[in-house]
């Protein structure tokens, strides 16, 4: 369900923004939208899939290995 | 001095940057400077005007040199394209991260202090969508808004201080020997980090007009971060005393839940908590610009205006998980922000103005 509303909220955004810019002939910020919606997709999935574990900071503290 | 649409005055990017700090001050610093220099943690703000000022020199040193540009132009001048985008990419996930905490923070700030049993979620969706419209219009209401809210903010710290005064214990502040040099030195780490915040704001310099005064209000604003700081510090150390206010989650409003005058005035926590939301509110809006404006650089686009909706839903899902809790996020924050913090903020402008002087030094020799 919370994935569902993660698809709707990112397709709405993304094509209600894109209408315009298409129209301008603004292609690169076209792509540039595109490129965020596809970003927020894939981390808001994990996000959604890891609800328990997903945690960018203990990801940081095992990249300098902190912890 | 007026400003044309979508410009700001350097004393308006000031004024933004003292709220943005203001917001951590109250949330970290107390915390942090007990934590690591015990009694003499209010001493720590001095230590870092010393590297804040040359940090104000250096940026004016860099915008006089390359006039006219922003600081991604510089970057990408003294750098080269390649090399340029990579910092500048550096920079974009630097502050994609700092907005996600803040947007975090500011959500675990209200569900702790007064709204504990309502879903951080409604607070995060609450402040992303009206950042989201108010940035629609640009940076300038930011700025504008920012000249109101200052006042309130210094006015809320001065009444704050006289109400508490009375409280303060000398034996919390006292006794400071020369042996407390290193504690000291260790506890404005933080506070050096915090102010490091400055080098980000002048990716904004594209926005900025009357660039000339830049040193003047670096200094007045050098020394009202720091006065103001030192004055939290003296404050909470001094009411709560040092082994209590680093254990306390956020010791500003523990202290001020302690005023009461005559027992007329009392519970004055809500007016603090509503200047806090307004301070958050202009922080991770400003670094929302910050993040649209690296993102024009690093793709050399027209207009990022498209932009703003679908970051501030990545915002929401980056702040959501950020961190399992707040405990993880105060730790992450005293260990690793502030290092990176320092080497961002501090390292990389030096290392430019080196690069710049070496290659202006080449220059001359060449013409010669």
């Amino acid at each position: 369900m919370r994935a569902f509303q993660l698809v709707l909220v990112v397709i709405i955004v993304v094509i209600a923004d894109i209408i315009p810019i298409i129209k301008k002939k603004q292609h690169k910020e076209a792509a540039v939208l595109i490129m965020l919606g596809a970003v927020t997709l894939a981390y808001g999935y994990y996000y959604i899939t890891h609800v328990h574990i997903a945690s960018l900071v203990n990801l940081m503290f095992d990249i300098f290995r902190l912890k | 001095m007026k400003t044309g649409k979508d410009k700001i005055s350097v004393k308006q990017l000031f004024f933004v940057f003292t709220i943005m700090v203001s917001s951590p001050t109250t949330r970290l610093l107390p915390k942090f400077t007990a934590a690591k220099a015990e009694q003499a943690g209010w001493i720590s703000p001095i230590i870092s005007t010393v590297p804040f000022i040359m940090l104000i020199l250096v940026i004016d040193s860099l915008l006089k040199k390359y006039k006219g540009q922003s600081m991604s132009d510089i970057i990408s001048s003294i750098m080269g394209r390649f090399l340029g985008k990579l910092v500048l990419v550096v920079y974009f996930l630097w502050a994609l991260w700092l907005t996600a905490m803040y947007t975090r923070y500011y959500t675990e700030r209200l569900t702790s202090s007064i709204y504990i049993n309502i879903d951080i979620n409604v607070f995060i969706i609450l402040a992303l969508i009206p950042i989201a419209y108010i940035l629609h219009s640009g940076f300038t209401p930011i700025a504008r808004m920012s000249e109101i809210l200052l006042p309130f903010i210094g006015l809320m710290l001065i009444m704050l201080s006289l109400f508490l005064f009375p409280k303060v214990r000398a034996n919390n502040l006292l006794p400071v020997y020369i042996n407390d040099i290193v504690p000291i030195f260790n506890g404005s780490i933080s506070i050096t980090g915090l102010l490091s915040y400055l080098f980000l704001m002048f990716f904004l310099s594209d926005k900025v007009v009357n660039l000339k005064s830049l040193r003047t209000f670096g200094y007045i604003s050098a020394y009202v971060n720091i006065s103001s700081i030192m004055m939290v510090n003296f404050i909470v150390i001094g009411v709560l005393g040092s082994s209590l206010a680093r254990r306390v989650y956020m010791p500003v409003l523990t202290v001020v839940k302690q005023i009461s005058i005559m027992d007329v005035i009392e519970n004055i926590e809500a007016v603090v908590v509503a200047i806090w939301i307004f301070a958050d509110f202009t922080l991770i809006a400003t670094l929302l610009v910050i993040v649209l404006n690296l993102i024009k650089s690093i793709f050399n686009l027209s207009d990022t205006k498209p932009l703003i909706n679908i970051l501030a839903v990545l915002v929401y899902y980056l702040s959501l998980g950020i961190s399992a809790g707040r405990f993880e996020l105060e730790d992450f924050t005293n260990n690793l922000l502030m290092p990176i913090n320092i080497t961002l903020g501090y390292g990389f402008p030096f290392v430019l103005f080196v690069l710049s002087t070496l290659k202006k030094k080449e220059k001359t020799s060449k013409s010669g």
